[in-house]
């Protein structure tokens, strides 16, 4: 699940509460039968694809070209180098795209989240549904709508709207505009998933906290600075990361809105690795930059959780 | 008097939402526009359209190139996909939970985390090599089997904190009764735990339904789901963007009925986790 996966588990998200009650009297029976279709079903499903995708990194695996021979390490080498700008390029992109996407992110759902909060229940359930409605249309129908309708060459939408369209040029086909284009569209599109997280967790915050202080003639932004931003630190924390893990995938929107162009200037990884698999048939080196991304990706899940631990201890 | 203070105190508010609803709402009303408009007509900004056709939607139901397939498609893909991760993941979790207050458990447990970061280009390239040397490009148990391993660590990761929430009481009041521990499983713990495992299967169906990485190199013409073919309408920039509106809110149908189902729980189950 790609960005298409912008996909936070609400279970994931816990805080703000008390630690589970321990079963100590069951504890000490044993569960790892109930383990072993998880562990075939992860060996057969991950740990073999993997395992191939390793083997043909570290061969010249070319349809294209026709050369399939052992290559040891060089595909990594030349990755790791930097003799590949366009990699390189890609990679620094991701994270710019990454650290954007979630800027902008809880930017907005976090506005509309407090919003929200201060209504009533009635009024909160109305809007909240009509916040969500992006979400409904799949990301590949947001791409290609927003390619041909919103952002088209010719009389696009958005620019209309805005009333820039003799001033600017159609954004995707812009190297300079073409990647915030389609951040826009990301952000408009999958936010509303953001949104449902923090909403949830605001909700969880104590009323009588927010009323006590109310009374002491605390002003708005007092009360969300030293109050319900404090609270809510594990649960944006949770919902960004997952966000952050799951921008690191990008996909979708990418490729259909753009193809990485124009002139490369749009690739994330996905979308480059994408490109050299199945365009240009380059498997050796598209599964070395596989690699090298599910690397990177592992080393940020690791270091999410540890931050994790951080917050919620050692039991979360 | 001090209704007009109220009143002030809120207009930033009333400006901030108006602002975000019409950045949630102008692209929709794009959207749904273009459906009920004639090919290839845009609207010359934001006003309100001359003319209503239906001509999008009968298409997209009755032409040649119809939505059935592709619902069809996507409908058994996300099914057995979603029942197969959840039927080796529910167990896991279980134990999982379990052995939560143990190193090798947690450490477990955070690994499923990890795989659930795996980038799916880093699976669906092997999965491609393989099924192209063993003629299953093409087909729906490829797609299957190439969607489930997305949706396994993530079911994982999110059932254990479902079973966390049951009291131990309940299985100690089950021990008592001699309940063997697969016994226990089936007949004590998964009644309790159903509408949490139902809303996990909901939202994991929801990520494979919507899911275009994995399918679109592994699909053929005779296997693809939805979101393939509502990129069949990408390539004409002006002639199928009716069509391509009308079968973004058809395909919305789906999106919103799991996202309905989804919320009789998982206000629930988001709340249960973030108590």
């Amino acid at each position: 699940m790609t960005e298409a996966t912008a996909q936070i588990p609400p279970g994931a998200v816990k805080s703000l509460g008390k630690p589970a009650p321990r079963r100590r009297g069951i504890a000490s029976v044993n569960y790892w039968w109930f383990l072993i279709p998880a562990m075939i079903g992860v060996f057969a499903l991950i740990a073999v694809p993997i395992g191939f995708s390793v083997y043909f990194s570290l061969r010249n695996y070319n349809l294209q070209l026709g050369s399939d021979s052992f290559a040891g390490i060089d595909n990594y080498v030349r990755l790791l180098t930097g003799r590949n700008a366009d990699f390189i390029a890609a990679l620094g992109r991701t994270l710019l795209y990454v650290v954007v996407v979630i800027a902008l992110d809880f930017v907005l759902a976090m506005s509309q989240a407090l919003l929200l909060f201060s209504m009533r229940a009635g009024w909160a359930k109305f809007w909240r549904a009509i916040f969500i409605l992006p979400i409904l249309i799949i990301p590949t129908a947001s791409a290609v709508f927003w390619r041909n309708v919103m952002y088209a060459p010719h009389n696009g939408e958005f620019l209309k709207v805005l009333g820039l369209s003799d001033v600017v040029s159609p954004p995707l086909g812009d190297p300079q505009l073409a990647f915030w284009a389609i951040i826009v569209t990301v952000v408009w599109a999958w936010s509303p998933w953001v949104f449902i997280l923090l909403s949830a967790g605001l909700d969880q915050i104590d009323k009588s906290i927010l009323e006590a202080s109310m009374v002491d003639g605390a002003t708005y932004f007092q009360r969300l600075r030293t109050i319900i931003l404090p609270l809510m630190k594990p649960v944006i924390f949770v919902t960004l990361s997952f966000k952050a893990l799951d921008s690191f995938l990008a996909f979708p929107f990418v490729w259909i809105m753009t193809m990485g162009g124009p002139g490369n200037s749009t690739h994330v990884l996905s979308t480059y690795i994408y490109q050299q698999a199945f365009t240009l048939l380059d498997y050796g080196n598209g599964s070395a930059m596989a690699i090298v991304m599910l690397v990177i990706s592992g080393g940020l899940s690791i270091a999410a959780i540890f931050i994790w631990q951080r917050f919620y201890g050692k039991e979360a | 008097m001090r209704l007009v203070r109220r009143g002030l105190r809120n207009i930033p508010r009333a400006v901030l939402l108006i602002v975000i609803l019409l950045w949630v709402l102008v692209p929709m009303y794009f959207l749904v526009v273009t459906s009920f408009s004639a090919e290839g007509d845009l609207l010359p900004g934001l006003v309100l359209p001359t003319a209503v056709t239906l001509e999008n939607y009968i298409g997209v139901f009755t032409g040649a190139n119809a939505i059935w397939p592709a619902l069809i498609n996507s409908t058994v893909v996300t099914l057995a996909s979603t029942g197969l991760a959840l039927l080796i993941a529910t167990p896991a979790a279980y134990a999982l939970s379990h052995m939560r207050h143990k190193k090798l458990g947690r450490g477990l447990y955070l690994s499923f985390f990890v795989l659930r970061g795996i980038p799916p280009i880093a699976l669906v390239m092997p999965f491609f090599l393989i099924f192209s040397r063993s003629s299953m490009l093409n087909t729906l148990p490829g797609l299957i089997i190439a969607l489930t391993p997305l949706a396994l660590p993530y079911c994982v990761w999110t059932l254990r904190v479902t079973f966390d929430q049951i009291p131990k009481e309940v299985e100690e009041a089950g021990a008592v009764d001699g309940a063997g521990k697969w016994r226990m499983f089936t007949s004590v713990v998964l009644p309790i735990a159903a509408p949490g495992i139902a809303a996990t299967g909901i939202l994991t169906a929801l990520f494979i339904y919507v899911d275009y990485i994995i399918v679109s190199p592994l699909a053929g013409p005779s296997t693809y789901t939805f979101p393939i073919y509502v990129t069949s309408f990408s390539q004409d920039f002006v002639q199928l963007v009716g069509p391509l509106s009308a079968a973004s809110i058809v395909g919305a149908i789906p999106m919103a009925i799991m996202f309905i189902v989804s919320q009789r729980f998982s206000r629930r189950l988001a709340s249960a986790g973030i108590h």
